[in-house]
């Protein structure tokens, strides 16, 4: 060891009084963390922070100047949303004024807010509320979740993409909910640019299976009630699966509506899937330098252990209806937080250094799920395993 | 009595963070450099503009205008 890293330990020794010395002093981070609130609270309407001069309340009127499409509001459709805007603000801000190195201790916070957010996240998937589904699309909707992680894995890994980016895209793009792409970045330990291009990559191949599907499934004949079923599974994001199906018409989209439930309860599932695939991958070849994701991870993540004990306490009813709505108050303001950080520590030049490799695994691996969705919904309609509405 | 008392805390930390952004933010009197009088008037103007904006914030929500 050398000389200057031994006087640092020595020095860290001598000073720490507590668990809590590890973490910068408070006036070192407060540039940050005040970045980031006031980010937050002009993107977000936060619980506790009335403030009407938000992004989020400029999207909600300009969707009232343009008018819905498809019974959807645009910015919805283009995924604005409580992680979005922030991260946009940040963007913006960071890229034309710079981010000071005052602020840069506070942003670091973001490493302790993401897994906080997560593990908050837990009472808002309540398996039981999808058992009205019925076997059949349930099985749908968990059989193409797995399927379109590990396709997505495969076609990254045929691509030779960064596995990091190509577990990002996996998440995102098998649970149809791009916030996923955010929630795997502390696991996979994604770079920010490799996360908001991904999230990109998910969200405009959204856009193109939304305008897409109907086609599809008029073509092919498919039922409305049965249509709503393939929306929510085979599209990107909430809004443009909505889209979709009300493209396609009345009744598919009250049945999108009806089908998401089974889709969104079950979405930790596809990121938990991805992560312990990718870090099994990097225990067996440890020594492999083009193996990145999961990076110096060498246990489970107690956080994430912590959010399945929430998740299965969930199941079980613990957390009641207001809990649950209070909690996920909480999730808005530390992912807006979070996401404000990220939005400032990127530039543009990141976002754009994966390249377009991930938007064709994206469009890859989507258009295979759509391919194979159809296929099988075609077989349970034929066949009657599929009930379909009169 | 529990919604009041984290109302209370919640708009007396936005008053304050507010207060501190524009203190640091825009009048930079928390600079080695700047004398007492800079951060006694930089303080009070910071603080009177965030109990302007909130005042006027929390009137629109909670009183309608």
């Amino acid at each position: 060891m050398s000389t200057a890293n031994t006087a640092t330990f020595t020095d860290y020794d001598r000073t720490r009084t507590s668990f809590f010395s590890a973490l910068y002093r408070f006036q070192r981070v407060l540039p940050g963390l005040l970045a980031m609130l006031m980010i937050s609270i002009f993107s977000n309407n936060l619980a506790g922070a009335p403030n009407p001069f938000t992004l989020e309340n400029l999207f909600h009127w300009l969707d009232g100047v343009i008018g819905p499409v498809n019974h959807q509001p645009v910015f919805g459709i283009l995924n604005s949303n409580f992680v979005w805007n922030p991260l946009l603000l940040g963007l913006i801000i960071g890229n034309a004024f710079g981010v000071p190195d005052t602020w840069k201790p506070g942003l670091s916070y973001i490493h302790m807010l993401m897994p906080l957010g997560i593990i908050m996240l837990a009472p808002h998937f309540m398996l039981w509320h999808a058992t009205k589904l019925g076997v059949v699309p349930i099985a749908i909707i968990v059989a193409s979740l797995f399927f379109t992680a590990t396709a997505t894995l495969l076609i990254a890994k045929w691509f030779k993409l960064d596995d990091r980016h190509g577990s990002i895209i996996a998440g995102g793009l098998s649970t149809g909910d791009p916030h996923v792409c955010a929630i795997l970045m502390p696991l996979i330990k994604a770079k920010g640019g490799q996360v908001v291009n991904a999230l990109v990559c998910v969200l405009v191949f959204g856009l193109v299976a939304m305008m897409a599907l109907p086609y599809l499934g008029a073509w092919l004949d498919i039922p409305q009630s049965c249509f709503g079923l393939a929306s929510v599974v085979g599209v990107g994001n909430g809004h443009q699966a909505l889209s979709a199906a009300f493209a396609r018409g009345y009744e598919a989209g009250r049945y999108a509506l009806w089908y998401d439930i089974g889709r969104h309860v079950i979405m930790p599932a596809g990121f938990i899937y991805v992560f312990i695939v990718m870090f099994i991958r990097k225990l067996r070849y440890r020594n492999d330098p083009s193996v990145k994701a999961t990076g110096h991870l060498n246990s489970f993540p107690l956080w994430l252990g912590v959010f399945i004990f929430f998740w299965i306490l969930t199941t079980l009813h613990v957390f009641k209806e207001p809990a649950h709505h209070a909690i996920f108050n909480m999730v808005k303001w530390d992912f807006s937080l979070a996401a404000s950080a990220l939005g400032l520590s990127l530039s543009f030049k990141d976002i754009a250094r994966p390249g377009l490799k991930g938007l064709a695994v994206t469009f890859v691996a989507g258009s295979l799920r759509i391919a194979v969705l159809l296929a099988a919904l075609v077989v349970c309609i034929k066949t009657g395993l599929l009930p379909v509405a009169p | 009595m529990f919604t009041l008392t984290v109302l209370t805390l919640t708009a007396l930390l936005l008053f304050l963070a507010t207060s501190a952004t524009l203190y640091m933010g825009v009048f930079k009197a928390h600079r080695e450099g700047a004398g007492w009088p800079r951060k006694l008037f930089s303080g009070l103007a910071a603080s009177a503009l965030s109990a302007i904006f909130w005042a006027g914030a929390y009137g629109y929500h909670y009183l309608g205008w």
